[in-house]
């Protein structure tokens, strides 16, 4: 298959995107929020029930690494925000194509439009979580800038494209091999230990330059600097825009598995 | 206009060695692949014709209207299909019981592509189709009865234009006043579709609705 053919195809897909904008928004946001319709709080439940759980570990790994709480907190809160987004959306993507089997096999939507769709979906949940974080800023003397704001905002389109990317590979190899997305789910939970959310980068000491192959940390990092500073910002920025370029370049080679997955479900 | 020539399409090994990762990367058990479902078809249709696909089960009706939907990809042939095609196999395709009846019309209908802007008059249109009301239409759809399912995505497959129609089976929906209304509204959207194309089992609704009929084996010569 020419390069060419690839690109076309792949254009195709990935133009349906703008064709299918309400699809993947509107159903995005169906999806967040249906869950939780028939409560009182919606799916603030999930801000609750994440808030308790930063609250209640805060004081226990601060105690525990001997940290201040009004460093710690602010650090680890929007660690495991950021985490709970980035970890949902892979494993969400994942399962995309398997989950929205009958929209898979019966239309012409294409992988990218079901995966934009999980993407909005924790979204949505991840602007619901962040919610936590005010109370957290202001108690804690946490400095807001305009300039934080922007950079919080390049950071989540940077990993929004990274997960759409990134999240078709995944979707058509779930797809695909059954075990596959076990082997994910694996990874992501083996990868909340080895990435800096509850302890701090430096507590590694001489073995530190690890996180340099962590892609999670960088993630974090992206996410966590425009509000606590990194002296790695530009570093993980670097690393990041690599991994959307590859995941892109990966998607173009593989476009005709993009459609072609369909015939394993 | 469809026009396919020499069209080769197979599915995977769809048993547990071939969708095993252990399987493909140890290479212990090799899967094994089972005879392509079309290997050479032909198969042409112009602009105002239906045209109906019978065959026996098996022979490939439903795959064949996924191909030519632009759902499934031939692997090989000289291929010419219409853009926007309407493939009506599953009625209820991007319908979440969790939704309400008025959700999943717009459900329905960003999953045919009808843009934000222009959704209103499409979902009103398809709730007065689907004769289920403004009440009825505020509850979740895990209330309502399998016809009920059914109408809405009925109503919203009869609001939305396409170049090509392509139907798995003649739809049946509701009870018997209700199908008697369906079935004419289907006849009146054949007429004004460009192109359709209907698998059945039924040889009289064939011979009844279609210009002309196509055994899915001589499609293969």
């Amino acid at each position: 298959m020419t390069l060419n053919i690839k690109l076309a195809q792949f254009w195709h897909l990935l133009h349906q995107l703008k064709t299918y904008k309400g699809a993947w928004l509107n159903l995005g946001y169906f999806d967040a929020t249906t869950r939780y319709r028939s409560t009182v709080l919606g799916p603030l439940w999930i801000t609750i029930s994440l808030s308790f759980l930063i609250g209640v570990l805060s004081f226990q790994w601060s105690t525990i690494f001997n940290i201040a709480l009004d460093e710690y907190l602010p650090y680890f809160a929007i660690g495991l925000i950021s985490w709970t987004f980035i970890a949902g959306t892979i494993i969400e993507s994942t399962d995309a194509a398997l989950r929205f089997k009958s929209l898979s096999i019966n239309s012409c939507i294409s992988i990218f439009v079901i995966v934009a769709r999980t993407i909005t979906k924790s979204f949505v949940i991840y602007l619901h979580n962040i919610l936590i974080l005010i109370p957290i800023f202001i108690f804690f003397d946490t400095p807001i800038t305009p300039f934080s704001i922007v950079l919080w905002v390049i950071s989540i389109i940077l990993i929004s494209f990274l997960m759409l990317f990134l999240g078709v590979l995944l979707a058509i190899l779930a797809a695909t091999y059954t075990d596959f997305k076990s082997l994910i789910e694996s990874i992501i939970q083996a990868s909340f230990f080895m990435t800096p959310i509850i302890w701090f980068p430096n507590q590694l000491g001489k073995y530190s330059f690890a996180h340099e192959f962590n892609p999670f940390y960088h993630l974090i990092t992206i996410m966590r600097a425009p509000f606590l500073g990194s002296e790695h910002l530009m570093q993980s920025y670097l690393y990041v825009i690599s991994m959307i370029f590859l995941c892109f370049c990966l998607s173009i080679i593989f476009s005709k598995n993009l459609i072609s997955y369909k015939r394993y479900l | 206009m469809i026009s396919i020539r020499k069209g080769y399409f197979s599915y995977p090994p769809l048993n547990y060695s071939g969708r095993s990762l252990k399987g493909k990367l140890l290479r212990r058990s090799p899967a094994i692949i089972p005879p392509p479902v079309f290997s050479n078809l032909d198969f042409f249709a112009d602009d105002g014709e239906i045209v109906g696909l019978s065959g026996h089960n098996g022979s490939g009706k439903t795959t064949l209207l996924k191909l030519i939907a632009g759902i499934l990809p031939f692997e090989r042939g000289k291929i010419s299909l219409p853009k926007n095609s309407g493939c009506l196999i599953d009625i209820n395709m991007g319908i979440e019981l969790d939704y309400t009846g008025w959700e999943a019309l717009r459900a329905r209908a960003y999953t045919f592509g009808v843009k934000s802007c222009d959704i209103q008059p499409f979902v009103e249109k398809a709730a007065e189709i689907s004769q289920l009301g403004n009440e009825r239409l505020s509850h979740f759809v895990k209330s309502y009865s399998t016809g009920m399912q059914m109408r809405l995505g009925f109503s919203m497959a009869m609001v939305v234009e396409f170049d090509c129609l392509l139907l798995d089976e003649w739809l049946s929906v509701g009870d018997a006043d209700y199908q008697q209304y369906a079935s004419s509204l289907l006849k009146e959207k054949i007429k004004q579709t460009p192109c359709v194309i209907i698998a059945s089992h039924s040889k009289d609704l064939l011979n009844d609705v279609c210009t002309r009929t196509v055994d899915v084996d001589s499609l293969q010569p």
